[in-house]
């Protein structure tokens, strides 16, 4: 194979394996903000709760790994929820800035939570067998994990999809988004659909913290931090509040990242996230709504 | 049905009511009238539960519905038709629908979404066209099958023929004719006082935030204040 071709191919694999990630943490960004007006910034700590659920599951009970990844992604998904119902449902009604200043508290709460019960020093997370090998495709070389990466999240979507176009209950989330007191007429208890909303945004970025943990086979308490950024970055240049923004801009921030990194000079690639955000400034400038966004009222 | 006793209730500065009484028996279609800021939909806002009450009692079918949040008041029975509809504008018509009847089963909702398409021909060419998409009027069309998709006992319609061309509200107002006809119980609230007494056999008109009048609606329309009022002389 062309070597150029290759490497292209080489980091498109790359760039497709990151986006995952991002379209993953993203959703839970938009999904939030499109119900409470709210920009969660504790949304990238419960990513990194769920490396450290599986983390913790792996090392102290016999489950396997499938197993394992599901229960850490549902008990993040359970952080969600006690989050909502612990530091945001007090305060509904309140102005916008109260609800971002309690998300950054339990960040910052669940960050020292995590240091204070195991340690600041991060944790390593070999995973065995399969999903530590790889393949080659001609001279391009495939984790495995690269592949789960991106198969878990097109079936998290499709289900997502068909969870928010086909159930009553998915069809209900969009609607508070679109109006909570119409929902209340229609006898919809928008408390619980609230809560629905938190856990399904929590899971995937549980989800997505546990690939990240799996690609990168090593985390610590902050490790939630820049994706989280980068994520909600993503969300916000797809259209934040719109679920197929928050997707397509998570994986454009995915192949923005990895661009970036190939085209610039190899002395200046410890700068990539600059130019990422450059860019995402130039795109807010043209389009400030994002890409699949409303026009802003 | 409904049983509303010396509702005192505020939302913002003036849009006040103080002291409402007012009762709709089983099958009425009963219409109350008034001016724009006269506390009509403060009122509606309230016997739903969106405001709450500072004092008064609110009763339908004999339970207090005072305290209850509005999507258990919705649960037993009560539909309301909002001021400015406030349909689910990035839904389509069909799940606007289907959003309607949260709480009814797969069966009863497709047998409903016939008796709909029946009444308002317009909204099954448009199921899957966006709510926010639809005309003032075909709006209102939604907003009323919306309501109607959760089977109320009590159909409450502010305002339905505000802001909509007069061949639409025609329409509509034969719908809500219609409706009542088969047994509905509607309480329709206007400032278009021609229209709300023509479907109407009683009516309450409202009056910065009480009511200051009360009757069938012959004796209403040679009431010399209302004809001054509401019927232009």
């Amino acid at each position: 194979m062309n070597p150029i071709l290759s490497n292209a191919l080489q980091q498109l694999v790359n760039a497709l394996t990151i986006g995952s990630i991002y379209a993953l943490l993203a959703i839970g960004f938009s999904i939030v903000y499109s119900i409470l007006r709210l920009i969660n910034f504790a949304h990238g700590d419960v990513f990194m709760v769920g490396a450290y659920f599986v983390f913790l599951l792996l090392r102290y009970t016999g489950i396997n790994l499938l197993a394992g990844a599901f229960a850490g992604a549902v008990l993040a998904g359970i952080v969600g929820l006690i989050i909502e119902r612990g530091a945001f449902r007090p305060l509904r009604g309140a102005p916008e800035g109260n609800l971002f200043i309690s998300s950054l508290a339990v960040s910052m709460i669940i960050q020292n939570g995590v240091i204070m019960f195991l340690g600041p020093q991060p944790q390593s997370f070999k995973v065995p067998g399969f999903l530590g090998e790889t393949f080659k495709l001609g001279n391009v070389v495939i984790s495995n994990v690269a592949v789960t990466t991106v198969l878990v999240t097109i079936i998290l979507l499709a289900v997502l999809l068909f969870f928010t176009t086909r159930t009553k209950m998915g069809i209900a989330m969009r609607a508070t988004a679109n109006n909570l007191n119409a929902c209340r007429l229609m006898g919809i208890n928008v408390n619980l659909i609230i809560a629905v909303a938190f856990f399904v945004g929590s899971f995937m970025a549980g989800v997505g913290g546990i690939l990240w943990a799996t690609k990168y086979s090593i985390f610590n308490p902050l490790t939630g931090v820049v994706p989280g950024i980068k994520a909600f970055i993503g969300a916000l240049i797809g259209g934040i509040g719109s679920l197929e923004g928050a997707v397509i801009g998570g994986f454009l921030l995915g192949i923005l990242e990895v661009l970036v990194v190939v085209l610039l000079p190899p002395e200046l690639s410890a700068y990539r996230d600059v130019f990422v955000f450059m860019l995402l400034i130039v795109t807010l400038l043209i389009r400030p709504q994002g890409i699949m966004g409303k026009s802003v009222k | 049905m409904l049983n509303i006793q010396n509702v005192h209730s505020s939302y913002g500065a003036i849009k006040a009511i103080k002291g409402v009484s007012l009762v709709i028996e089983n099958g009425e279609l009963v219409c109350v009238i008034g001016a724009n800021g006269a506390g009509k939909s403060t009122l509606l806002k309230a016997i739903v539960g969106l405001i709450s009450l500072r004092e008064g009692k609110v009763y339908f079918d004999n339970t207090d519905i005072t305290r209850l949040p509005t999507h258990k008041i919705a649960r037993l029975g009560i539909s309301l038709v909002p001021e400015g509809r406030l349909l689910f504008n990035d839904l389509t018509v069909r799940e606007n629908l289907v959003m309607g009847a949260y709480m009814r089963n797969q069966e009863d909702m497709h047998h409903e979404f016939n008796t709909i398409f029946e009444l308002f021909p317009r909204l099954a060419e448009r199921l899957n066209q966006r709510a926010g998409t639809l005309s003032g009027g075909e709006q209102q069309m939604l907003a009323i099958g919306r309501a109607l998709m959760g089977a109320p006992k009590l159909l409450i319609l502010d305002e339905p023929s505000l802001g909509i061309a007069p061949r639409l509200v025609s329409d509509i107002y034969e719908a809500i004719e219609q409706l009542n006809k088969a047994g509905l119980t509607i309480m329709l609230v206007e400032q278009n006082a021609n229209m709300a007494f023509s479907v109407s056999k009683r009516g309450y008109v409202m009056g910065l935030g009480r009511i200051t009048l009360e009757g069938p609606t012959p004796e209403l329309k040679e009431n010399p204040e209302v004809r001054k009022a509401y019927l232009g002389g």
